[in-house]
């Protein structure tokens, strides 16, 4: 089927996909504690070892440090 | 007795917008949606089994409830377009309707129906066995019976040309940006629009963005420091507080819950409007309301709006002369009311809301030939006033609280000690920003729409990312959960 020529669908999917893989980086900690509380299942385990895998990468290439910053600045407040 | 007391670490399972669950989700939902776009009608069928999906993440069993509301709907519409006559179309319209509110009052109140017997018979003396019953209230029912019953009596008035496929149907009742706290779509608005598969324009994909946007700030910085600093504290224990506090929570919660559901409604938009579908505005500005009719033109426009098309007009309106009129507005606002849930405060909430409206419309008129009107400055803090008093019943946990807090506020003590500075700031943005005659975000999002990709994509990532750093750690449930 031809596509409609203002058609911005994919670009669409492209620019959120971006914007969630940044946040991803951006939040790795986060995604650790959310995987902690998935209910119970046999992906559960899977899910656990890859958000600390992420989070681990996300740590060696500094991109975990400014939302550890902003964290500890709120907490001393 | 509110009605999701004992069920809110249940509730605490459903899909909220601001989570990584809900960020994979969609992004699975997208990619399929764009993957789909030659054919519409398998993309209308990812869009379904999704939205049962997400439906299901909360609690699987209910899914078949939800199949039934929309069955029960579609029946409806296929057996008014056998063309049999007027009483025909007037009983199947009436069974059906009444066979969705059956299934919205039994799970919503039958228990607060029993407890209220065993309450009554126990100030009786008279001893009865009523059993023990606790229902779980499924999350979103007000919102898809109320979307059933809009197809039903839209296809009654042949809003419709054509018979609706039962997919369809299934597909507007469960949609999954709507489905658990509204907007309440119109069947006449959404349906036609499933007839073709949407394409996404940027000037869509913008402003669905900054709808988002905007909701989550909304719910997760406002309406989340407003709960944990200030009202959620203040309304544990009213007593407790003083008359300022109280004034100051019960501002506060005003502001909380517009922004709690405001946000949950711009994000569902915005959601929709990322996969091509629109749906109507919800709230525009309602504390710059000058009287209680305009607030209801106002807020949760999609409720207001519902009731008077479905109820208040066929009821007869504002045709069938002034005291019948006044019976309408206040059977509408006391079912509206009791909509909200099983308890003594909704009901007593909609039926102030209900009498303050018969009065504001006997001063209209008593005011009319002499033409004396309010200064606006006064007509504003009446209204404000007003609504947020009734705000107190609405968030209350039951009515002994309700009348601490007023109990409370009558002592008038005026300390502000434990008051926050961030609290105080929160209350009065909002308030200012309703100073705008309407809330429209098309402005701002066509200037982004002048955006090439690249920028857009950092724009909308670094203005998510801010308010995740700005906002309280964790999701607390929307407020609309519950009903």
């Amino acid at each position: 089927m031809t596509r409609h020529p203002t058609s911005f669908d994919f670009r669409a999917l492209l620019i959120v996909a971006a914007i969630e893989v940044g946040l991803a980086m951006l939040n790795s900690s986060a995604l650790v504690s959310w995987s902690y509380d998935l209910p119970e299942s046999r992906f559960t385990e899977p899910v656990i070892a890859a958000a600390e895998g992420w989070h681990q990468a996300m740590q060696a290439i500094g991109l975990a440090e400014p939302s550890r910053l902003v964290e500890d600045w709120r907490g001393g407040m | 007795m509110p009605v999701c007391q004992g069920t809110n670490r249940y509730r605490e399972r459903v899909v909220l917008f601001p989570t990584a669950t809900f960020a994979i989700f969609f992004l699975v939902v997208l990619t399929l949606a764009v993957a789909l776009s030659g054919s519409n009608g398998a993309r209308k069928g990812m869009l379904l089994a999704a939205s049962y999906v997400f439906y299901g993440w909360w609690d699987w069993r209910f899914c078949a409830l939800l199949f039934t509301s929309s069955f029960l709907a579609w029946l409806g519409g296929h057996l008014l377009h056998a063309d049999r006559g007027e009483t025909y179309r007037k009983w199947v319209v009436a069974v059906l309707a009444g066979a969705l509110l059956a299934l919205l009052g039994f799970f919503k109140y039958f228990e607060f129906f029993l407890e209220s017997l065993r309450t009554l018979f126990f100030r009786l003396g008279i001893e009865r066995d009523l059993p023990l019953v606790e229902i779980i209230l499924p999350v979103g029912i007000s919102f898809f019976i109320f979307q059933s019953i809009s197809y039903l009596v839209d296809c009654y008035r042949r809003e419709f040309d054509e018979k609706t496929s039962l997919s369809d149907v299934l597909l507007y009742v469960s949609f999954f940006p709507q489905l658990v706290a509204g907007p309440i779509v119109r069947a006449s608005d959404f349906i036609p629009q499933l007839s073709r598969t949407p394409r996404i324009s940027k000037a869509d994909f913008c402003f669905g963005g900054v709808l988002i946007v905007i909701g989550l700030a909304k719910k997760m910085i406002v309406a989340h420091y407003l709960a944990t600093l200030l009202v959620d504290d203040v309304f544990l224990d009213p007593a407790s507080h003083s008359s300022g506090m109280l004034l100051l929570a019960v501002y506060g919660y005003a502001v909380q819950i517009y922004c709690d559901f405001s946000g949950y409604s711009d994000m569902a938009i915005g959601f929709a409007a990322l996969l091509g579908y629109r749906f109507p505005r919800n709230f525009d500005n309602p504390y710059r309301a000058l009287s209680l009719s305009e607030f209801w033109r106002r807020w949760h426009i999609s409720l207001s709006t519902w009731l008077r098309d479905y109820l208040y007009i066929p009821l007869g309106g504002s045709r069938v002369g002034p005291w019948k009129t006044y019976r309408n507005l206040f059977l509408t606002m006391f079912l509206g009311g009791i909509w909200h849930g099983a308890a003594w405060t909704f009901l007593i909430w909609g039926t102030l809301h209900g009498t303050a409206l018969i009065a504001e419309r006997l001063a209209v008129r008593a005011a009319s030939g002499s033409g004396f009107r309010l200064p606006p400055v006064i007509a504003w803090l009446a209204t404000f006033h007003f609504v947020c008093a009734t705000w107190v019943f609405f968030r209350a946990s039951d009515l002994p609280a309700a009348l601490a807090w007023f109990q409370g506020f009558a002592a008038m003590d005026w300390s502000f000690a434990g008051a926050s500075w961030l609290s105080v700031a929160l209350i009065a943005i909002v308030l200012v920003s309703q100073v705008r005659p309407h809330a429209d975000p098309r402005p701002l999002s066509s200037r982004v729409e002048q955006l090439p990709a690249w920028l857009l994509t950092l724009v909308f990532g670094l203005a998510v990312q801010a308010i995740v750093w700005a906002g309280p750690s964790g999701t607390a449930p929307f407020i609309y959960f519950q009903f």
